[in-house]
């Protein structure tokens, strides 16, 4: 018998021996979650690290999936991306739409242990709307917002805007509820006391590192299984730790190895390691993000409409999304400006224009225009893969009916930097994260960069903000107008939805469900 | 000695001075924006501009570099505009990373490299030899983040030997420290082995040469203390160069492997205030770099003096 002195020597045989007996028993692998267990640390391994995690402040990706288990606002989506309340119990509207008083749930407490008042639901209320571009386009609507008393705040109207509480529940740059005191010490800047009245209480943050939440043993859950960002939320786990690892390779060997429960957003190309491996999961997130042509409307060729329309018939969606994104369970070709699973303003307006590649169509609206070969500038960024093999593939299609191109790739702090200047560039590529509302849509928007101004498109917003959300049937009947006229004006030149591929180890996290952005309240670790 | 000391000191001034403006104006000049990276890329330009305004990144650009300069002076390298610190402290914080995985990588580079060296030139043109030249080559040749995944793939996907990534403090214990240090510092140690072992090899086999060395073979002295007390000596002063040079190029190289491996080192810190347009890190971090490369190379060469007494500085 051959004695092994070494006891690295020694764990190396160990670990063969361990493999060899894993790789011949594939089966083994442990049962489901069962009863949830209380304690444990999630560790979640994330593509990039946030610049802030005040969540009023920005309105990254990063910072939304840490902030919503520290902040709660008023309102948030439910499962089926409608907006129900979080921290107020409930609301009433005055008969002229022109009053909403809204009252707040009994108990609330801060993570400071203060209770949660009216005064800082004004105080974070009216910061919101000085902050984010949904809070400002909501306060326009706005005359006041005041305390009645403790529990109940009230909001007047200047004008009827139906989209109120809806943008109240918008995860983007929400409208979350902070202490009086943090939003005062904040002001417009972010903030760096993060307290809010979530399920996880901010613990640390060490930059390039981690950062770790706690369960908030104090925290005064909702009742109801609604799902989504609100209803009845249990923190199981004692903590979450989300590190940044920005090598898409690492996130998944981390998640194969049990270093991490999660990987976050890993390139579709891995999903068959994903399904070969029994311990992991593949959550295949379809309300993820969908790519657009962003055309500026503010100086050069595409001020004219009908250059505009020429891209939508230059471009084949199915090529552009196939090199973007590559194995078709991953993209869906569909015209609509929101996500089918979002029922309440889905619409398929335009169906008969969207995917429908006419060159000869194109060659004419360019005639048309008086188009005689200016040079276009079509900016990419290779920090996202898809965005710059997009344009491997946009840059022929549109040279193949007679646009002169000059292609630009840069990295994304620069791109969003010319972005900004109206005469550095003609198209930029990008994607659009799930928006919740027609009024909420970023690039609808006239100070965004591509400053669409349409008085068609205004009115038909100005109606869709005074049609009470009550009267589904009006409603449908505007969506499919202003989806109409955004497949007439062209505005952005849609290529397709994508969906997000968030991996997690089906031996180590459980009650785990899928959403446009990970969560991890109802969710528990064994191990 | 000490007046070319205190010379050599001195002439970090104008390096300081020089380095300093060139960051600052070409980070400045170079696109991108910090509050359109903190507020997202939905935000609007309204919403930038208020932001920007509250950074005090508005000002006209001589402005924030005289302001940046009075303070350097002053010794303060200012604030992070992300990590919302002292530049100074956010580099002490990720200092202890770097410092641990350069001083590991080296040691590794070392003890495999000279010994190697050495023997290669003893037995030049044998078949350890031409195995050694295959080494240096593939060392100086494969880059330290494919070494890295490779380390990954093998060590701590299929032999669950080390973690994937991460970084355990020493504070945590020594032996999860090496652990979380031990694939980037052999990823990282095998390009600096290679630059090592050839320049050991290459002066060992010049040395060996030498007359000195052919008296002390005629005198009788063996071949073990012949390599050991007349040709490695003085083969380690060309050798020793490389060394100082390979501690620098270790920084540099450890920006790619520290973001393989998320590391929270100084070469992170970089790449991420690089990425996010965190002007004072990146000016901060690349005077720190450059105040390194000065006192390695000052240090190199007050080695010299010590391993060849011809050497005098005065």
């Amino acid at each position: 018998m051959v004695a092994v002195r070494s006891p690295l020597l020694a764990r190396l045989l160990a670990c063969l021996v361990a493999l060899s007996m894993m790789r011949a028993a594939p089966g083994l692998a442990a049962p489901g979650g069962g009863e949830p267990v209380r304690g444990g640390v999630i560790h979640v391994a994330t593509n990039a690290e946030p610049g802030t995690i005040d969540w009023q402040s920005s309105t990254a990706t990063a910072t939304r999936l840490v902030a919503w288990h520290i902040f709660e606002g008023l309102f948030a989506l439910d499962r089926n991306y409608e907006v129900k309340p979080l921290l107020a119990q409930g609301y009433a509207v005055s008969p002229d739409g022109l009053r909403y008083t809204i009252r707040l749930r009994q108990g609330l407490k801060f993570h400071n242990g203060q209770p949660v008042t009216a005064d800082d639901v004004v105080a974070s209320l009216e910061r919101w709307g000085k902050l984010s571009s949904g809070g400002q386009e909501t306060f326009k609507a706005i005359k006041q917002v005041k305390k009645v008393d403790d529990g109940t705040i009230e909001i007047d109207l200047g004008r009827a805007f139906a989209p109120l509480i809806t943008n109240l529940g918008d995860p983007k740059q929400a409208a979350v509820i902070m202490p009086k005191s943090v939003v005062e010490a904040s002001g417009l800047k972010p903030a760096t006391e993060l307290v809010g009245t979530g399920p996880y209480i901010f613990k640390r943050w060490t930059p390039g590192q981690e950062i770790v939440l706690a369960r908030n043993p104090g925290y005064v859950s909702r009742t109801e299984d609604w799902g989504g960002i609100t209803g009845r939320k249990v923190a199981y786990a004692d903590e979450i730790d989300f590190f940044p690892v920005t090598d898409p390779q690492v996130r998944f060997s981390g998640v194969s190895t049990g270093q991490y429960d999660l990987a976050l957003e890993l390139p579709q190309d891995l999903y068959p390691k994903v399904k070969a491996d029994p311990h992991l999961t593949a959550d295949i997130v379809r309300v993820f993000s969908w790519t657009g042509v962003v055309f500026n409307k503010a100086h050069g060729v595409f001020t004219d409409q009908r250059l505009r329309q020429a891209v939508l018939f230059a471009m084949k969606p199915a090529d552009l999304m196939a090199a973007a994104i590559g194995p078709k369970t991953f993209w869906q070709l569909d015209p609509g400006l929101f996500f089918p699973e979002q029922k309440g303003v889905y619409s398929r307006a335009g169906a008969e224009i969207y995917n429908h590649q006419n060159l000869d169509r194109a060659r004419a609206l360019m005639k048309e225009a008086g188009y005689h070969g200016q040079k276009i500038i079509v900016m990419s960024t290779k920090d996202y893969t898809w965005n710059n093999n997009t344009a491997q593939v946009l840059v022929p299609e549109l040279q193949a009916v007679g646009f002169s191109v000059e292609p630009q790739v840069y990295d994304w702090p620069t791109l969003l930097s010319r972005r900004a200047k109206q005469d550095l560039w003609d198209i930029f590529l990008t994607g659009f994260s799930p928006s919740i509302d027609p009024t909420a849509i970023i690039f609808f928007g006239s100070t965004w960069p591509g400053w669409y101004k349409s008085e068609t498109l205004e009115q038909e917003l100005a109606k869709w903000s005074s049609t009470p959300v009550s009267d589904a049937a009006a409603r449908k009947k505007l969506m499919d107008q202003i989806q109409t006229t955004f497949y007439t004006e062209v505005p952005v030149a849609k290529i397709g939805n994508y969906f997000g591929l968030e991996v997690y180890n089906n031996t180590r996290l459980h009650g785990y469900t899928s959403y446009f952005d990970v969560r991890f309240w109802n969710t528990w670790v064994t191990h | 000695m000490a007046r070319y000391v205190a010379g050599r000191l001195a002439a970090l001034v104008p390096v300081v001075l020089v380095v300093g403006v060139t960051v600052f104006l070409l980070i400045h000049l170079i696109p991108g924006d910090p509050a359109q990276v903190i507020l997202g890329p939905d935000a609007s330009a309204a919403q930038v501009a208020q932001l920007r305004h509250a950074l005090g990144l508005d000002r006209p650009i001589y402005v924030q570099l005289v302001l940046w300069f009075e303070r350097v002076l002053r010794g303060d390298l200012g604030n992070s505009i992300f990590l919302r610190r002292p530049v100074a402290q956010a580099i002490g914080e990720h200092l202890g990373p770097t410092a641990g995985l350069t001083a590991l990588a080296e040691a590794l580079a070392l003890a495999v490299a000279i010994p190697s060296g050495v023997l290669a030139a003893w037995k030049q043109h044998s078949r350890f030899d031409q195995a050694f030249m295959l080494f240096v080559l593939l060392g100086v040749s494969i880059p330290s983040f494919w070494t890295g995944l490779n380390l990954i793939a093998a060590f701590a996907v299929s032999i669950r030997l080390f973690p994937v990534a991460g970084y355990v403090s020493p504070a945590r214990g020594i032996g999860p420290w090496l652990g979380s240090l031990a694939l980037p510092a052999v990823a990282l140690a095998f390009t600096q082995a290679g630059l090592i072992a050839r320049m050991a090899r290459d002066s060992t086999i010049d040395v060996l040469a030498e007359d000195y060395v052919r008296t002390a073979r005629s005198k009788g002295l063996d071949e073990a203390a012949v390599l050991a007390r007349h040709a490695v000596r003085n083969a380690l002063i060309p050798t020793l160069t490389v060394v100082g040079t390979s501690l620098a190029n270790l920084l540099s190289g450890a920006v790619v492997v520290e973001t393989v491996f998320v590391l929270p080192g100084i070469g992170n810190l970089v790449v991420q205030s690089i990425s996010r347009r965190d002007y004072p890190v990146i000016e901060g971090v690349v005077l720190f770099v450059a105040l390194v490369y000065v006192v390695l190379n000052l240090l190199v060469d007050l080695l010299y003096a010590a391993l060849d007494p011809r050497i005098q500085y005065g």
